[in-house]
């Protein structure tokens, strides 16, 4: 039994193109995000984590269509019409992406942008919407707000432009986050702090959040659990601690081997090799041309997510062997 | 700090000015043989060709012809027409509100025109609207002004009596009623560069990711219509008119013509009739100062839309 | 390195002709259209008995007809061939009119955008100066000075034309400038005019030609307005804007006079437009690729 606004992602597949030229993208993807926790997403360039993401709120690029079932609030919102759809934008599930240099309305004052989704959202005013506004931009950290309300958006730096894109999704009050690399274009410094700015206003409100990154250790900080994808599947899924501490996915592993620490004598170990191109892909495991454990089967049909134990699953055959390796 | 930039833009203009003078200058010394005959045609005897040469200086060494002529125009002082017997500055004076007012009315119609299809095309990018859209753009730049003027004329204005035909009536509604059909004309003919522009733009706008912020906010179509595409598509505009205000003018020379209205441009043909050259200099003259003022207009006007547009 | 920028070169030059026979509807049904247009200007003598300029008074003003499938004029004069004959002049108009400001403007802009410094500067101002007049009123006015005729118009649109070619070749060297195949043939010291012509050229050269089929549509309205002005082409010769121009006192009687001269000026004109998209089109791809 789900939970009032639980996310359930259950089969997601993505096209692209029409008719000859349709081809599948993203290959059943299905995972859930219990109310008020965090999951995040992981995966190289060209895996599917933002397509997966924007599935959600059906913000895919043309082209693109889906199909299986997205349940949230036990509304399948993968069913829905454009009309229906435009309902759960912005008051239900909230998004923000990836560059606010571009995220914004450049000939809109940010009080104004964020105002507007206010009025509209919650049938009030422009005055009130005005002073809600102020206090969003507040909570979301910007000092002077009521001044900077006025301001023109390249008139903030890239955090505070980004601060401002998080009041503008929260400003109506969903209770889901979707969150595409919020902060891939953000200097190291900021990025921590924006971070933090998720995650407490996550806590405050108990909302739920999906975060999307290349990079580990921002999905590290704030998620609860997360979900390695690749070449458009998920590889691995599991409780962040868990997952981290011992990977049961040979990608999963070279990831975080490929990680450069402190410590090391200066050595890279990236993965050798590059993501299939979609047109091309292996008809066995995606990730065996790569792999090192890789053998015969491994090649001969596609894996199924084999299940670890309650919350983690792997799409590896050689789950066992590394188990052991870490343990052993 | 709009003086400022104001100032410097209008430094930037002189040379460009100049150079408008010098061609202007020029162009009478294209004329093959003596200018002068030329002007006179059968009337030509000795005196007068003699007349001719002092009164208009034909007789001094060029680049001191150049600077008197350059002289009187910056009193405004354009001589007086061989033809019309009257002061070349006073008749072109009187002619210019009439271009001015159908340039802008035409603009706008073509703006009215051109956007709605745009927004259509690109709205609907790919399909079957938008092939329809562009191919009737590209079809119909080839709509020949004068062509379509008479046939307007024809069927809207004779056959179903809608529009008077030709003058340009008296009175403001009399005027903008007669100039209806004029302004709708080079509406028509420019409608297509503008549409492809503006098209163009718009799909630009569409994709961009602010607006993708607007629809994962949950604003409604109407909203993202109006003040995220809509606003951010009127720098765009504004820069196509300007850009092809040149074709404007051109659409006002060759409908003046059709319509019978006495502005610049029919005040340009009936002159070479009568090859009353100094007049041709002188809408020539006016007309390439417009386009410049025009285009300085527009830099001001981005600052009042954009921004971003910081007057440095 | 320099036989890269050689083959390159060549490469390129078969890129041009495959530009014309790569599939995409509208380039190939413009093309179509234009060759069935030229061939029809050329054939005009077997296409029609009668003769463009022949005086026929007892057939004047007929409507449209199986004898005369455009009517004919106040002179008795076939339509139908009028338009015909007219067809070798418009086009003309349009080709010729094209061809002078492309290659003038072509060099030129080779050699402002190549050299820059104050050579770019001084040409960059005349084009400056010149765009400030609109296209229209400068040829009249040019026109006027000459005297009527085609070759005035000629001389007049080559003197306003080339700017446009000279801004997009200029624009296309400066991004060239520094790609390697210049600065390769920069290092074997090839002679400025080599590496001009054989490397530079080929490569900027696809992008005018977009530019160049709309402009042939432009030549052609603005031809076709000066004759309906009477500055153009004299009667009797047969082109389409001197044939609307003898038709608009007939407007109301014999509506055929300007319908069918208008109507060759517009499908010419779609057919050149279509072909301008087109290669756009083939262009951006080539471009992706």
């Amino acid at each position: 039994m789900h939970a009032r606004d639980d996310l359930v992602v259950d089969n997601l597949r993505v096209w692209f193109g029409h008719g000859a030229r349709r081809r599948e993208v993203i290959h059943g993807v299905s995972f859930e995000l219990p109310a008020g926790s965090s999951f995040g997403l992981i995966g190289e360039s060209g895996s599917g984590k933002s397509l997966t993401c924007r599935s959600i709120l059906r913000l895919l690029p043309p082209g693109g269509s889906i199909g299986g079932h997205i349940r949230y609030g036990g509304v399948d919102l993968a069913g829905l019409g454009e009309g229906a759809m435009r309902a759960y934008r912005g008051s239900r599930i909230g998004m923000i992406f990836q560059d606010p240099l571009t995220a914004l309305n450049p000939v809109m004052r940010v009080g104004d942008a964020i105002a507007q989704v206010i009025a509209e959202h919650g049938r009030i005013g422009t005055r009130p919407a005005r002073s809600a506004a102020v206090e969003m931009m507040e909570r979301v950290g910007i000092l002077d707000a009521a001044r900077r309300a006025h301001d023109y958006p390249h008139q903030f730096s890239g955090g505070m432009r980004q601060r401002i894109v998080i009041a503008m999704a929260l400003a109506a009050q969903p209770t889901l986050l979707l969150a595409d690399e919020p902060t891939t274009a953000l200097d190291v410094i900021i990025q921590a702090e924006i971070l933090r700015l998720i995650d407490r206003l996550r806590r405050d409100r108990g909302m739920s959040l999906l975060l999307v990154s290349h990079d580990l250790g921002v999905v590290a900080s704030v998620c609860e659990q997360i979900g390695v994808m690749y070449a458009g599947e998920l590889v691995e899924i599991g409780p962040t601690q868990q997952l981290l501490a011992s990977p049961r996915h040979p990608y999963t592993r070279g990831l975080l081997e490929s990680l450069p620490e402190a410590g090391d004598q200066g050595r890279l170990r990236p993965i050798p090799g590059a993501p299939p191109d979609p047109a091309a892909r292996p008809s066995g495991c995606a990730f065996a041309p790569r792999c090192r454990l890789a053998t015969e089967e491994c090649r001969r049909q596609p894996i199924p997510l084999i299940g670890v134990d309650e919350h983690r699953a792997s799409r590896c055959i050689h789950v066992q062997q590394l188990a052991e390796a870490v343990h052993g | 700090m709009v003086m400022r930039y104001l100032g410097r833009r209008l430094l930037q203009i002189v040379p460009v000015l100049v150079g408008i003078s010098l061609v202007v200058f020029l162009l009478v010394r294209l004329i093959p043989g003596d200018p002068a005959r030329a002007m006179l045609g059968t009337r030509a005897t000795p005196e007068l060709i003699a007349r001719l040469h002092s009164q208009f200086g034909l007789d001094k060494p060029i680049w001191v012809q150049y600077l008197d002529f350059l002289g009187s125009v910056l009193h405004g002082d354009f001589g007086i027409s061989f033809f019309y017997q009257t002061s070349i500055g006073g008749l072109v004076l009187a002619r210019i509100p009439l271009t001015v007012a159908l340039l802008a009315y035409a603009a706008l119609m073509s703006i009215i025109l051109a956007l709605p299809l745009a927004l259509l095309a690109a709205f609907r990018r790919g399909g079957v609207l938008d092939q329809g859209i562009r191919l009737l753009f590209t079809g119909s730049l080839g709509l020949p002004a004068f062509w379509l003027g008479l046939l307007l004329a024809l069927i809207l204005g004779v056959n179903l009596g809608l529009f008077p035909v030709s003058g340009a009536g008296s009175g403001v509604l009399d005027g903008l009623w007669h100039l209806t059909l004029p302004a709708f004309t080079i509406a028509l003919s420019i409608t297509p560069i503008i549409g492809r522009s503006l098209r163009s733009s718009l799909i630009d706008v569409l994709r961009s990711d602010f607006v993708t912020t607007g629809r994962a906010a949950g604003l409604s179509r109407r909203t993202i219509t109006l003040t995220y595409v809509l606003r951010n598509s009127l720098v765009p505009a504004v820069t196509v008119l300007s850009v092809n205000v040149g074709w404007l003018i051109g659409g006002t020379v060759i409908v003046e013509q059709v319509f019978a209205l006495p502005g610049l441009g029919s005040l340009l043909v009936t002159s070479i009739t009568t090859r009353d050259y100094t007049i041709i200099q002188a809408v020539t003259l006016i007309l390439a100062l417009f386009v410049v003022l025009v285009n300085l207009a527009t830099d001001l006007v981005y600052v009042a839309l954009d921004p971003r547009v910081v007057l440095r | 390195m320099a036989v890269l920028s050689v083959t390159r070169s060549r490469r390129v030059g078969r890129g041009i002709t495959r530009l014309f026979t790569l599939p995409g509807w509208e380039r190939r049904v413009g093309l179509a259209g234009v060759l069935v247009v030229a061939l029809l200007a050329t054939a005009a003598p077997l296409l029609t008995a009668y003769d463009p300029t022949v005086l026929d008074l007892p057939h004047a003003l007929q409507p449209p007809s199986l004898a005369h499938p455009f009517g004919t004029d106040p002179f008795g004069r076939d339509i139908f061939s009028r338009v015909l004959y007219g067809a070798r002049i418009d086009l003309q108009i349009g080709l010729i009119g094209v061809a002078i400001p492309l290659v003038c403007g072509t060099a030129i802009g080779l050699v402002s955008g190549f050299y820059g410094g104050w050579i770019d500067g001084i040409i960059g101002r005349i084009i400056d100066v010149v765009v400030a007049f609109p296209f229209l009123v400068l040829v009249i006015a040019i026109v006027a000075m000459l005297g009527p005729g085609l070759v005035s118009f000629y001389i007049a649109v080559s003197l306003v034309s080339w700017v446009a070619y000279a801004r997009i070749i200029r624009g296309e060297v400066l991004s060239a400038r520094g790609r390697e195949y210049v600065l390769a043939a920069r290092m074997l010291g090839y002679s400025d005019a080599r590496i001009m012509f054989r490397h530079l050229l080929p490569n900027v050269v696809p992008a005018v030609f977009v530019f160049a089929m709309s402009d042939i549509v432009l030549d052609i309205l603005t031809g076709a307005s000066l004759g309906f002005f009477g500055l153009g082409v004299q009667s009797p010769t047969p082109e389409w804007g001197v044939m609307i121009a003898e038709g608009r006192d007939f407007i109301t009687t014999a509506w055929w006079m300007v319908a069918f001269p208008g109507l060759a000026i517009i499908v010419v004109g779609l057919f050149f437009s279509l072909v301008g998209d087109g290669l756009a089109d083939v262009i951006r791809r080539i471009d992706a690729r």
